[in-house]
């Protein structure tokens, strides 16, 4: 009788694992295609050549524009939030760019704290509602 | 600039089509507000103050309804014709408005330089920008403009327009789907000017005049004369573009910026802080509404083509016979309401030609009547007041008789008045377990004059606000069954004598100026064309949203690692120390060659969006593809 109680209510076996394989989040694949829009349209190259520099620090924008993209992107209610979501994935998201490694956090707060007029205004051409 | 003439159907360019067959694009500017909230500590000498960062980018300033101590206030631009934003200009607090209008203005010359052939600008702005020193900038700047004017006291009181309004309106128009109706006067020139004198502008101004609803203690617009509320529009079309009524509709089709702003705040985090610095913030929020416009062309692409949409802007008018106004406003807003007592003088000192002025006031007081008929309002059982002390916990001095909910009342048409008479406006709706309630509020300064303020808030000085007090939300009123007070109201008063004498001609109508010499008009209706953006932006998001997204590294060779050279080669500029060339820089965080060959695999690209953004898909990709023929999938190389 027991035996047949356990067979009803029987199911597919769990196996856990220590190791830790997050799934991406679902706002991924649309990123993937932002940002892939961008690049088929040229302006990763003409972002590549806008800079900026401080006393002793340099900085590309290229790097500082894909990360705020992909912020805005995930919808994340702040920079760690979004650190937070891509961790484990941050090399796929970057190699779509043809970079390394996406900014740090701590890396674009810097950047963005050395923004001046002159380089947003680099941008500006860029800038369209297409 | 050539990619929005590129994504953007030639359809999308005929924008606004007026009377006379001209062509405009309408642009919506309005000034919206990011918040923040300061973190208090207590004052503390043993530890460091806290560091405000925000203080740097934001200022104290009105945040709506937002709780906040910190505003920060940004101009955004809305192609309203294509749903894209332009751009977005902020500053800390409410910031200086004429160098932004500006800024906005010299944007939309840009705009208008790079799209050669595409129709002038015309454009809509809210009240906030409702001033002659605005409308200057913009006509200055060479573009039309339609505007909430909020100047009343400088147009309300000009000559011209008074002439106006004292002949009465011929024109009554009422939104679809709206109970609000509203009489159109019409001043065709009008010299609008500072109230400084400084800036003067020509313009044609449109005046609408609604009865104060009931519902409605205060209108939240518009200028309260006599159980009136004056609204102004000023536009620069002259009559034989649009008409009067069609000014107004247009206007109050503005509400599509309200709706875009609303589903950004969804979608996107515009709004939201990323980093204390001012420039950095105003980046982000490029990138944000840059992101809103490109999920547009994509949607677009996704569903095959973006659907162009044709509306033919008609605004039901009804004519009646101009009735004179006898009680001209004057745009100088009243110092409290009118008493009982002076709205029954009022109606026995109106002339018996003015009946219906004198139906007004009498039904005022028949209001104001009804009001001091009703009873205290209904408090519930966790309904008290939140700056109530219970009796148990009131001072001893005297001032233990704080008045609570019941002493507050309600009367007949649903509005609170406080025990001095004052109209407790409502400030808040609060979801509770024991429903929704609402937050009422007194108004402005009206408590530190109050003879009865000590009995009202105890002896709490000065002020920070306003009495408040929390209550369940009233139901409201239906007019059938507050008919003894409603039927006399100034509207229905209005509307019932307005049927016996005007010779009502045919309604609803197509509108018409009012005049009797109507301008001569190439096309009868207004014609409206925009893309429907909404749904391409949507069906973009919502298509890929949990979408399988795998990738695949390049195999890792196997290949021997080379042995250590034991002479390390140095290049000139490394013996002389020169620091890297900005080639150099940016290279830096190039991608190894060795990753480049990895793959990237998302599901759910149609093939017009994978050729639109020069995706490669399985059929791209040849025999024997590892992710099979299915025709659902792209591949993404890192490479391509």
């Amino acid at each position: 009788m027991s035996n047949e109680r356990l067979e009803r209510t029987a199911g597919p076996t769990i196996v856990a694992s220590p190791e830790s394989r997050k799934a991406p989040p679902p706002w991924m694949v649309q990123a993937t295609v932002v940002l892939q829009a961008w690049k088929h349209e040229g302006l990763v190259e003409a972002l590549r050549g806008l800079r900026w520099q401080r006393p002793s620090k340099h900085f590309v924008l290229m790097d500082v524009v894909l990360v705020l993209r992909l912020v805005a992107v995930s919808n994340a209610r702040g920079l760690r939030s979004f650190y937070g979501q891509i961790r484990g994935h941050e090399v796929a998201l970057s190699l779509l760019w043809g970079r390394d490694r996406l900014l740090s956090r701590s890396g674009l707060l810097t950047a963005l704290r050395a923004l001046d007029d002159a380089c947003l205004a680099q941008l500006e051409p860029l800038f369209c509602p297409t | 600039m050539s990619d929005l003439i590129a994504h953007l159907p030639a359809a999308a360019f005929e924008g606004l089509r007026d009377h006379a067959g001209d062509h405009w694009l309408v642009v919506d500017l309005d000034p919206t507000c990011m918040t923040s909230l300061l973190h208090s500590e207590a004052d503390d000498a043993t530890r460091p103050a806290p560091h405000q960062a925000r203080r740097d980018v934001a200022a104290p300033g009105y945040a709506g309804r937002k709780r906040a101590d910190l505003v920060r206030t940004r101009m955004t631009a809305l192609l309203a014709n294509a749903g894209r934003w332009l751009f977005s200009f902020a500053q800390p607090g409410h910031g200086q408005r004429l160098p932004v209008l500006r800024r906005a203005c010299d944007a939309l010359r840009t705009l208008h330089r790079f799209l050669p052939g595409a129709p002038p600008v015309l454009v809509r702005a809210a009240g906030a920008f409702g001033y002659a020193v605005y409308a200057a900038t913009i006509q200055t700047a060479g573009h039309p403009f339609l505007l909430r004017c909020s100047d009343d006291r400088q147009v309300l009181s000009n000559p011209t327009v008074q002439a106006v309004l004292a002949q009465g309106s011929a024109v009554r128009m009422r939104e679809p789907g709206s109970q609000v109706e509203r009489e159109v006067f019409d001043v065709p020139t009008l010299q609008w000017s500072s109230a400084d004198g400084r800036f003067s502008v020509t313009t044609r101004m449109v005046v609408t005049r609604r009865a104060v609803l009931a519902s409605q203690a205060r209108p939240t617009v518009g200028h309260r004369h006599d159980g009136w509320v004056y609204e102004l529009f000023a536009v620069d079309l002259p009559p034989s573009s649009c008409s009067a009524a069609e000014v107004v509709s247009l206007y109050l089709g503005r509400g599509l910026l309200e709706r875009a702003l609303g589903q950004e705040d969804a979608e996107l985090p515009t709004d939201r802080w990323i980093c204390s610095v001012g420039l950095g913030q105003d980046l982000f929020q490029r990138l944000c509404q840059w992101v809103w416009n490109q999920r547009v062309v994509l949607g677009s692409a996704l569903l095959g083509g973006v659907a162009v949409r044709q509306t033919e802007w008609i605004v039901p008018v009804e004519s009646q016979a101009a009735v004179p106004i006898a009680s001209l406003p004057t745009g100088i807003p009243s110092a409290s309401a009118p008493t009982h007592a002076a709205l029954a003088d009022a109606a026995l000192a109106c002339a018996p030609a003015d009946v219906a002025l004198a139906d007004a006031a009498l039904a005022d007081a028949a209001l104001a009547d009804a009001a001091l008929a009703c009873g205290p309002v209904e408090a519930a059982p966790d309904a008290a007041a939140p700056d109530a002390a219970p009796a148990d916990d009131a001072p001893a001095d005297g001032a233990s008789a704080r008045y609570s909910a019941n002493d507050f009342v309600r009367d007949a048409q649903g509005v609170v008045h406080c025990p001095a008479g004052e109209v407790m406006r409502r400030v808040e709706l609060r979801p509770r377990r024991s429903g929704l309630r609402e937050r009422l509020e007194a108004p402005t300064g009206a408590c530190p004059p109050c003879a009865q303020r000590v009995a009202c808030r105890g002896r709490e000085q000065p002020f920070a606000r306003a009495r408040m007090l929390d209550l369940p939300v009233h139901a409201a009123v239906p007019r059938a069954a507050a008919a003894p007070v409603h039927a006399a109201t100034p509207a229905t008063g209005r509307a019932s004598r307005a049927v016996d004498a005007r010779q009502v001609v045919d309604a609803p109508a197509v509108a018409r100026p009012p005049s009797s010499d109507p301008p001569p008009w190439r096309h009868p209706v207004l014609q409206w064309t925009d893309v429907a953006a909404s749904q391409a932006r949507t069906a973009f998001v919502e298509a890929l949203a949990r979408e399988h997204f795998a990738w695949l590294p390049a195999p890792t060779t196997t290949a021997a690692t080379p042995a250590r050279p034991t002479i390390a080669l140095t290049t000139r500029a490394q013996r002389a120390r020169r620091g890297r060339t900005w080639t150099q820089l940016v290279e830096r965080n190039d991608c190894p060659p060795e990753r480049l060959h990895s793959r990237l695999v998302i599901t759910g690209i149609p093939a017009e969006l994978a050729a639109a953004i020069g995706l490669r898909t399985p059929a791209t990709c040849g025999p024997g593809h590892p992710f099979g023929p299915a025709t659902e999938s792209s591949e993404v190389v890192a490479t391509a």
